[in-house]
């Protein structure tokens, strides 16, 4: 099979040409004609980049099975070291920079989160930071911080006297909250999904973004049981026996590097299996998927399921770590971990891949910390820094080895099974 | 018993009627052609059958189930509804589309597992831990996709992507992808259109092949060579109404066909005119 598929490629050249002339359509895509000017210079520039990639990457597949579990787990090593690393080189900065690696930590995981809804699936969701919102309240309300702040806020004797009773502390099994969060998001994910099944592209982007701020208005407005706009404080910091996490970064970023890698493992399987096969199907012509024996209704559930379950783990790793949230770190555009900045994220670093959205969530948080010097010009430079990047590699910095092609010159198929009922296929 | 049994179809849009009254029975084993100029319904029938439109009256049997009739909801037992067309697909019916609806940036390989996947059973959790029962299923559903394009003579294309193959091989990966759903009815909307007349010949060939494999086929066509070659038994569809129907050279006799197909003077003179005169006009479209 393996020699097969090496001829395919070798012969795919000549079959180009065998193509009958009278085909009454163009089969192969066409490379965009005409490069020159910046974009030119650029690609000459970075080929040998690109190639070093390549090359680095088919050498990784061409490595026996163990040898690449031990260059991944070098990799995670490696990782694991950061905190180190940046004690040894930066000093009496390491702990800020620290504080930005956990950033970049709860970002990434967004990313991820995120990339299996518009990369895999791809259906466009702006309001996806409604369910890192979610994970974060669920926190909130099972370990009765929520409950907590609510009663100090009425500043009454009696009201405060109870406070003090079920003031939250960290128990052994508050654990299980990081699972129950994933429940609960899971489920968040399958009814904010549910109205969206019939809806497409920007129609579908627009539902999502009304239900992001559908939660934030909730929360805003729930002020007896979230506490409206004052937000929730004193959520328990985590702890691992009598190691309390405290206000220490480092343990958050490898709570969260392990939360990470455990994601990557299980979506890439997911990505490979009949389940990412059908989320492709869907992405590339969703009435031909139906046709194909696809649930495309319940395998877009699942893609917002799971795009859910990955951001209520960064909600609730962002909860505990900073102990204080409110309906204003949920936005849509503006704070730390808006809707658009985390979808920039993905398309800046590439949809559809694993290296991609962690990279671009990498970016675009460090690079405004890096040049916090030049003050709130640097927002002007993100912006044009996005632009430019967009400019010269429309596909994302590192995109998956399919998203890349469909932007060279693939046509993906815009009808949803209900259009097609009622407008013809 | 007939395989599919189609009988008083009517299916409106609006007011435009598109199938009026349409009886048709397919037996198993049999390759039943469609043919009848354009607009004449052929696929809108196609639409109704895999569930993609509901006929405005009349019903659609398929192994003695009625296809229109509402069926329970997985999951929700109680709850009733028209069926979807995945569940029509798992059934046992598998179609491919006039204009070709390829996976265009999945390989060629990976489109047939898509259809093979209409029959696997691992879900999210499976998937996401890779259990031994998945990874079989896996092995399985790519080895059975690497027999399908060895069937319709493409494997050495499988890691291509769909949208590199040339057009007569995407015609043949998408035939390979329908049957990757394991159907009983397989059904082909126009698969010879856009083909020279070397691979018209040996679609001809795999069509006879995939019969010869016990499944019964559908099929929509214009090119009259190759409807008259393959052809059991023939109905002619013309403004939505079933003009003609029966074995290749009796349909060919029909004067009401030569009408619809040539214009009533023609079909006015001895009869002897011959339908495929006029496939060459419609078979680009």
């Amino acid at each position: 099979m393996a020699k097969d598929t090496n001829k395919g490629l070798e012969s795919q050249a000549e079959a180009a040409q065998e193509a009958t002339p009278d085909s009454s359509r163009e089969v192969v895509g066409r490379a965009p004609s005409g490069v020159g000017g910046l974009t030119g210079w650029y690609r000459g520039a970075t080929q040998p980049i690109r190639d070093a990639f390549q090359d680095a990457g088919t050498r990784f597949d061409k490595l026996p099975q163990p040898y690449r579990y031990a260059v991944i787990a070098a990799v995670i090593a490696a990782f694991a070291l950061v905190p180190f690393i940046l004690h040894a080189t930066l000093g009496i900065q390491a702990a800020y920079w620290l504080n930005v690696t956990d950033k970049i930590g709860i970002a990434a995981l967004l990313a991820l989160g995120l990339n299996v809804v518009v990369g895999y699936a791809g259906l466009l969701d702006l309001g996806y930071v409604a369910f890192f919102a979610v994970g974060a309240y669920s926190y909130a309300l099972l370990t009765q911080a929520a409950r907590y702040s609510v009663l100090i806020e009425t500043q009454t004797a009696q009201a405060t006297a109870l406070a003090q009773k079920i003031k939250p502390v960290w128990h052994e099994y508050f654990w299980l909250y990081f699972f129950a969060a994933l429940a609960i998001a899971l489920l968040a994910g399958v009814l904010l999904g549910a109205p969206t099944l019939r809806l497409r592209g920007d129609y579908l982007a627009i539902v999502t973004l009304g239900f992001g701020e559908i939660i934030r208005d909730t929360a805003n407005n729930l002020h007896t049981v979230v506490g409206g706009p004052r937000g929730v404080f004193n959520l328990p910091h985590p702890a691992i026996g009598s190691y309390d996490f405290g206000l220490q970064n480092e343990p958050y970023y490898w709570l969260l590097l392990g939360i990470i890698v455990t994601w990557i493992f299980l979506l890439m399987r997911l990505n490979r299996s009949r389940i990412g096969r059908a989320w492709a199907a869907i992405r590339e012509d969703e009435l031909a998927a139906a046709a194909m024996g696809v649930s495309t209704i319940r395998m877009k559930l699942w893609a917002f399921a799971i795009g859910a379950s990955v951001a209520s783990f960064g909600g609730v790793v962002y909860a505990s770590k900073i102990i204080f949230i409110s309906p204003d770190s949920f936005r849509l555009f503006g704070g730390d971990f808006a809707s658009v900045i985390i979808l920039a994220m993905v398309v800046l670093g590439g949809m559809g891949g694993i290296a991609g959205p962690i990279v671009g969530a990498a970016l675009l948080v460090f690079l405004p910390e890096r040049f916090r010097v030049v003050g709130d010009a640097r927002f002007m430079l993100f912006g044009l820094a996005l632009v430019v990047v967009m400019i010269l590699r429309p596909q994302g910095l590192i995109p998956s080895r399919r998203r890349a092609a469909e932007l060279k010159g693939g046509e993906v198929r815009e009808t949803t099974v209900f259009e097609a009922r009622e407008h013809g296929a | 018993m007939p395989l599919l049994v189609a009988e008083d179809v009517t299916k409106y849009f609006g007011g435009l009627r598109a199938l009026a009254g349409v009886d048709i029975s397919i037996e198993e084993g049999q390759i039943f052609s469609l043919i009848g100029p354009n607009g004449a319904g052929k696929t809108t029938l196609f639409n109704l059958i895999t569930g993609i439109y509901f006929p405005t009256s009349g019903s659609i049997r398929f192994k003695g189930d009625d296809l229109t009739a509402p069926a329970p909801v997985p999951m929700f037992p109680l709850v009733k509804r028209p069926r979807r067309p995945f569940q029509i697909t798992r059934m046992g019916i598998g179609r491919t589309f006039q204009n070709i609806r390829l996976f265009a940036n999945l390989t060629a390989l990976e489109n047939v597992m898509v259809g093979i996947d209409a029959h696997n059973r691992a879900g999210v959790g499976r998937s996401m831990l890779g259990t031994r029962s998945q990874r079989r299923e896996e092995q399985t559903t790519t080895r059975r996709a690497e027999e399908l394009l060895d069937f319709v003579g493409i494997v050495r294309y499988a890691n291509e992507l769909a949208k590199n193959l040339a057009y007569g091989d995407q015609r043949r990966l998408e035939i390979a992808r329908a049957m990757g759903t394991s159907p009983s009815l397989l059904m082909l909307d126009e698969p010879a259109a856009g083909m020279n007349p070397a691979e018209k010949a040996d679609l001809m060939r795999l069509i006879q092949r995939i019969r010869d494999q016990g499944l019964t086929i559908l099929l929509i066509e214009h090119d009259m060579k190759v409807v008259m070659g393959i052809s059991d038994r023939i109905a002619v569809l013309d403004f939505g109404e079933k003009i003609s129907e029966g074995e290749p050279l009796e349909v060919q006799r029909d004067p009401r066909v030569i009408e619809a197909y040539l214009g009533r003077t023609a079909a006015g003179g001895d009869g002897q005119g011959e339908p495929s005169a006029s496939s060459s006009e419609t078979e680009e479209a």
